[in-house]
């Protein structure tokens, strides 16, 4: 069995949030550029819109992007973008937007290690104590840093502060 | 499938979920046209509508539809695509576009899209074989990999297709 372990703080990840115009379509354009550049396959795995009359209109997407560092680690990055109130003002969004990204190392993702029982207790062995500073460096930390990327670029486009 | 045929998840399910105003037939017909364009579509050799049901409810009509399609690459290998149709509270509607009276529907349409890698399709290497294992893992690996790319492609197109009917965002 495949073993996740998170580099983003909580259950949701780093959030941002903003509330008024937005270039969306710059948003949604640039973000994807990003996972491409850094060869992430990346799957939009939703995208729900909701048409409602004068209170604007409501907008879910989630992105599922995966790239395989070699055959024991794979990096995960999920980011949830939600969207209220959303009104098309000369091609900006006015809205509510609420962004949350969320990263994980997935290790032993083509379930090589965890066939049995002596298996795990050889995978565990081998995760917490041979190269766990492997894991922290080289995984850990790189995805970390492709994470802050992508809220940076995310909290450019948004004219934020980072 | 044939026995001995295995299955690889190369695109999860993506979902497409509108609540609006669409005209689901068109919409119904315009994605099967694009599987019939790909390859996909041929009811007598490798499309099958497994699933159709409509029920007629208060708020609407509510359907569900489930197709599979299925495309060979060659004798080792076929894309299969797995599409998931849930319709709720369809209504008839009319709108008004430039002066034109349009009949179309109301209603939310939810679209899953699946598509899985089959390899040793016709199961000529018998289930979980030695031979088939050094094929795979090393005589056919990288070709596995091209596969999976050009079905991630045809996925994502039909999927960025739908997104374009319905009018919804692009990247």
């Amino acid at each position: 069995m495949s073993y996740n372990l998170g580099v983003t703080p909580g259950k949701l990840g780093f959030r941002i949030k903003k509330m008024g115009l937005i270039d969306f379509n710059r948003l949604y354009g640039e973000s994807k550029m990003f996972f491409d550049e850094y060869k992430y396959f990346f799957n939009e795995t939703t995208h729900k819109g909701k048409a409602s009359g004068d209170k604007g209109s409501k907008l879910e997407i989630k992105w599922l992007s995966t790239r395989d560092v070699d055959d024991f680690a794979r990096f995960q990055i999920k980011v949830n973008i939600l969207l209220f109130k959303v009104n098309e003002i000369r091609s900006l969004y006015s809205c509510e937007m609420y962004i949350y990204v969320e990263g994980a190392v997935v290790l032993d993702y083509k379930n090589k290690w965890e066939t049995s029982g002596f298996r795990s207790f050889l995978f565990n062995l081998y995760r917490k104590h041979i190269i766990r500073r492997e894991i922290e460096k080289d995984y850990q930390g790189v995805l970390y840093g492709e994470i802050q990327e992508l809220r940076g670029l995310m909290k450019s486009i948004l004219d934020e502060y980072d | 499938m044939f026995e001995g045929a295995e299955s690889i998840n190369v695109v999860p399910d993506l979902k497409i979920d509108w609540k609006g105003i669409f005209d689901f037939s068109d919409l119904y017909k315009k994605i099967k046209i694009w599987l019939l364009y790909e390859g996909y579509g041929d009811e007598n050799e490798n499309f099958i509508e497994a699933k159709y049901i409509e029920r007629i409810k208060p708020n609407g009509k509510q359907i569900e539809a489930k197709w599979y399609a299925e495309k060979p690459v060659n004798d080792y290998v076929s894309n299969y695509l797995t599409l998931t149709f849930t319709v709720v509270g369809l209504k008839d509607t009319e709108i008004t576009i430039e002066g034109k009276k349009m009949k179309m529907n109301s209603g939310q349409v939810i679209i899953s899209i699946k598509g899985d890698l089959v390899i040793n399709r016709k199961g000529d290497f018998g289930k979980g074989s030695l031979l088939q294992k050094i094929h795979d893992r090393r005589l056919f690996r990288k070709n596995i990999e091209l596969y999976k790319e050009e079905l991630y492609k045809k996925t994502t197109d039909l999927y960025i297709e739908i997104k374009a009917y319905l009018n919804l965002h692009q990247f």
